[in-house]
């Protein structure tokens, strides 16, 4: 009788193990995640002038529309304050469907949006969706008011999937005519982002990127509005050197200040000149010299490459990028 | 020099590709649509609309007529079962009476008498046909009656002709596009039309086996009307936009039998360079890529960018030298082109304001009897009359007053008449949301469907009082979807397009700001024109203008912009916009922007 009685504990211990495992196999404690992973979330810039690339990992599930819940939550809280959440605070997905290579979403808006509105909100729908499920190209969006009912949008043509092509996050200088057009990366006044500016390269000296470098330290063009400001930090020149084995070469003069008004200048340029597909990295010199420095982020000690989880250069379109 | 069909389609442009498909489209025409029976028209009080009744679908086809003021709609290959009908127009609709009669052998036609100028939809669908006057009539008595077309697109069929199949529709419906490629498996090619019919006889599949085609199928799945290309080797191949539909052109190289029996695996083909006609209205646009999602193509008028003089007419329009009928749209004035198959003599006259009959004698014109509809808003359609020995007598109906002129090309065959519009310029003002959509709100109620309405009814005064013909998509508190706003500018050949909205983002209420947008590159003059006058006048600030596939302004085929006039989301703005002063300052500033367009293009031609 004792000895039936001491066993009750290891039974019971041993049961809650066996159930524990079976719990597990079988997904009871909810889907199965994969590990986290990196995911290119696009957010507002606070002038809500263009869409902000922002890698963050995301432990997302495996199911479909459980990751399209998870994904449509994180889009509605940047962890950058200088960002602003594309997707309205009180905006709900209420309708999720995977076909490869399509995402159909079904998003109902508390009020109906202003064509800003409307505009970052399917930009970052299409981009973050197509980008960051394998396989997905296109997203059908489904619009609806308050009480669920389809809302007909005024601005876009949503009866058809956009594809990334579909939702230009590019501000844009004019028609291209015989030009070469490239994105170049100007800094927002407020100081919050870079925004790419499609800019047709007329004339110049035959090399693009070079055309590129010299048209983006002549500061932004009014056609782009007049929320940018120039590229380099006062007091700093910069030059075009040469371009070798996929390695542009920029040559400064003058003083280079730490902090963000210079860092930014870094990346401004290596945005700029990685549009190009013969530019894979960007050497910064100074008086010719390489430059035994960092300057915020970037190592100038040797080539500067686009930086991981930046956008992916926009549309170099016209004719060859180079010669 | 490589010669390379596709490429000197793409250089020759639709000065080539035109005068082809008008002509393929009569016969296409005669094929495709049966003859149904007309019952008549009758009142519908629940939908407070007429409705004619047939056995069978319809295509209205409208177009309005002068002295007196009456919409004509015609019933393409419809008979009328009654002898002729005639109902009093509803109370206050604007509409005297409603007659409806058999115009041709196999046209039935049905004519709403107006009193005053209204705005009245027309929409097709299943075997019916629904008119609807306003609720209450307008007041602007300056504003031409108009009507617009809605209707469930139908592919009737597909045709096959040497590489070139014809997807034959009811009307030119957007598609969107999957490429699906080969992996060892031959290359497929989906159009899928959303909201199409697909005709009973126009589903199943059709083996092909030449010109690198191997079959074409068509299925119904829903809502949806698909066409997959089942392609046996690495396409080069173009969508292009058809007189009735849409073409796919297929590589003309013979195909290899190889390639049959053994696809070759492919990389993932790229459409080359779609070229859209110009039918039913040509646009001075460029030419689009071919993407994955439904566009209605726009496309360049034949020799756009070069200089009057410099354009060889001879050169224009050898695509189709022996084509009967071809049309073109140069520097905003028509040409067609008669041809004949011997040397003719010609005269031409103007009938009233709106047929111009033109006899020719001694070569013969072989246009079927039945008409050709043009419905470019200048040129309703071209009819025969009589065609007696060697005289044949044409009616070319007109949507307004023209000033035409007509020679004999030097081959002595073709005749060249130049249509010309008789006075002013023609603006169609957009003004954004309205009824139960109301747009964006700011903070204090400011309602962005009021905002849009108030700006464009005073800009629309200051354009009239300038000797401008302007039509607004509404005159008052109407709800209006994005298709029909476009068909209506497109419909009549306005000059210029402006799509006035106000704006909003999220809570960030410190945002403001004039932003403009345009879609096409001969857009972007008249959006910067708008834009620098905008700022220069207001003083807000510059947020740019920017290229954006904004429905309106993509859709229609004429110089258009979309202006964001402010933000309601900002105080300040909603102050502003809501002030009865600062609306006239904002009409008054993109009315300055539009004339300072207008005078650049004139100046420039």
């Amino acid at each position: 009788m004792s000895s039936s009685r001491s066993i009750w504990p290891l039974v019971a211990v041993g049961a809650l193990i066996g159930a524990g495992a079976l719990a597990t196999a079988v997904g009871v404690f909810g889907p199965a995640s994969e590990p986290a992973r990196p995911l290119t979330l696009y957010y507002a810039d606070a002038q809500g002038m263009v869409l902000v690339p922002v890698t963050a990992s995301l432990a997302a599930p495996r199911d479909p529309a459980a990751w399209a819940q998870a994904v449509f939550e994180r889009l509605r809280k940047p962890t950058d304050a200088k960002l602003a959440p594309p997707v309205p605070a009180d905006a709900k997905l209420i309708e999720t469907a995977w076909a490869a290579p399509l995402w159909t979403l079904g998003v109902q808006l508390a009020k109906p949006p202003g064509s800003t509105d409307e505009r970052l909100l399917v930009g970052a729908l299409v981009r973050t969706f197509t980008a960051g499920w394998p396989g997905a190209r296109e997203v059908r969006l489904k619009l609806l008011d308050a009480q669920g009912r389809p809302l007909a949008s005024q601005h876009l043509d949503l009866s058809a999937p956009l594809t990334v092509a579909d939702v230009a996050n590019t501000l844009d200088t004019g028609p291209t005519g015989s030009g070469v057009k490239s994105t170049l990366w100007w800094p927002s006044k407020d100081g919050g982002t870079l925004v790419p500016v499609q800019i047709a390269l007329t004339g110049g000296t035959g090399i693009p990127p070079r055309d590129a470098f010299e048209r983006l330290v002549a500061g932004p063009p009014a056609e782009a509005g007049s929320f940018l400001t120039a590229v380099a930090p006062q007091g700093l020149q910069a030059g075009w050197a040469s371009l070798d084995d996929g390695v542009a070469r920029i040559d400064l003069a003058g003083a280079l200040p730490d902090g963000e008004p210079a860092s930014r200048f870094i990346e401004a340029t290596v945005l700029t000149l990685t549009e190009f597909p013969d530019v894979r990295a960007v050497q910064f010199l100074h008086g010719g010299r390489p430059i035994d420095r960092a300057v915020g982020p970037f190592k100038l000690s040797g080539p500067v490459a686009r930086p991981a989880g930046a956008a992916a250069p926009e549309a170099t379109s016209g004719r060859s990028a180079t010669p | 020099m490589r010669f390379d069909p596709l490429s000197l389609l793409i250089r020759a442009g639709l000065a080539l590709a035109l005068p082809a498909v008008v002509v393929a489209a009569p016969a296409q025409r005669a094929e495709a649509a049966p003859v149904v029976a007309v019952e008549g028209v009758s009142w519908d009080a629940d939908r407070q609309a007429y409705v004619v009744k047939a056995s069978g679908e319809l295509a209205p086809r409208v177009q309005r007529l002068e002295s007196p003021a009456r919409l004509v709609i015609d019933l393409p290959n419809a008979k009328l079962v009654p002898a002729y009908q005639a109902l009093e127009g509803a109370p206050n609709s604007g509409i005297s009476r409603v007659r409806v009669g058999q115009f041709q052998a196999n046209t039935t036609r049905v004519v709403l008498d107006l009193v005053r100028s209204i705005q009245v939809g027309v929409e097709a669908g299943g075997h019916e046909v629904v008119i609807t006057p306003p609720r209450s009539a307008g007041t602007d008595a300056a504003a031409p009656a108009s009507a617009s077309v809605v209707t469930t697109p139908t592919i009737r069929a597909i045709r096959h002709r040497n590489g070139d199949f014809a997807i034959l529709m009811s009307q030119r419906a957007a598609y969107w596009s999957h490429v699906r490629p080969g992996n060892g498996q031959p290359v497929r090619y989906l159009l899928v039309f959303p909201n199409t019919k697909l005709a009973p006889g126009a589903q199943g599949t059709v083996p092909i086996g030449v010109h690198g085609v191997h079959r074409v199928t068509a299925t119904q799945a829903g809502s949806e009307a698909r066409v997959e290309f089942e392609l046996s080797k690495a396409p080069t191949f173009e969508v292009q936009a058809g007189p009735q539909g849409w073409r796919f052109l297929a590589d003309r190289a013979p195909l290899n039998a190889s390639a049959i029996s053994a696809p070759r695996p492919v990389a993932k083909p790229t459409p080359r360079m779609a070229l859209a006609t110009p039918l039913p209205r040509p646009s001075r646009k460029p030419a689009e890529r071919l993407t994955t999602r439904p566009r209605t193509p726009k496309v360049a008028a034949p020799d756009a960018g070069r200089p009057a003089a410099a354009r060889p007419e001879a050169a224009a329009w050898t695509g189709a030298p022996d084509a009967p009928l071809a049309l073109r749209k140069i520097d905003g004035h028509w040409q067609m082109l008669l041809t004949a198959d011997d040397r003719f003599r010609f005269t031409t006259t103007p009938i009233g304001d709106d047929r111009l009959r033109v006899d020719i004698a001694g070569g013969k014109v072989s246009l079927p009897r039945d008409s050709v509809y043009i419905d470019n808003g200048l040129i309703a359609r071209v009819r025969v009359n009589s065609q007696t020995g060697d005289t044949t007598r044409l009616t070319i109906d007109l949507d307004q007053p023209v000033r035409h002129t007509a020679r004999l090309l030097g081959n002595q065959r073709s005749l060249l008449l130049g249509f010309h519009r008789v006075g002013k310029e023609r603006i169609t003002l957009d003004p954004g949301h309205g009824g139960s959509d109301h747009g964006t709100t700011g903070q204090k109620g400011t309602r962005e469907k009021d905002v849009t309405l108030a700006i464009a009814t005073r800009l629309a005064r200051m354009m009239e009082a300038g000797g401008m013909s302007v039509q607004m998509t509404r005159m008052k508190d109407l709800e209006i979807l994005l298709r029909p706003r476009v068909e209506m500018a497109n419909r009549a050949d306005s000059d210029v397009f402006v799509s006035i909205h106000a704006n909003s983002f999220g809570n960030q209420h410190g945002v403001n700001g004039i932003e403009t947008y345009y879609f096409s590159d001969d857009s972007y003059p008249l959006a910067k024109s708008i834009h620098k006058s905008l700022l220069r006048n207001l003083g807000r600030p510059d947020r740019g203008v920017r290229k954006n596939n904004f429905y309106v302004v993509h859709h229609t085929k004429m110089p258009a912009a979309l202006i964001e006039i402010g933000y309601l989301s900002n105080a300040e703005e909603e102050a502003l916009l809501s002030s009865p002063a600062y609306q006239e300052r904002a009409a008054q500033a993109i009315y300055t922007g539009i004339r300072e367009f207008m005078a650049a293009r004139k100046a420039q031609h």
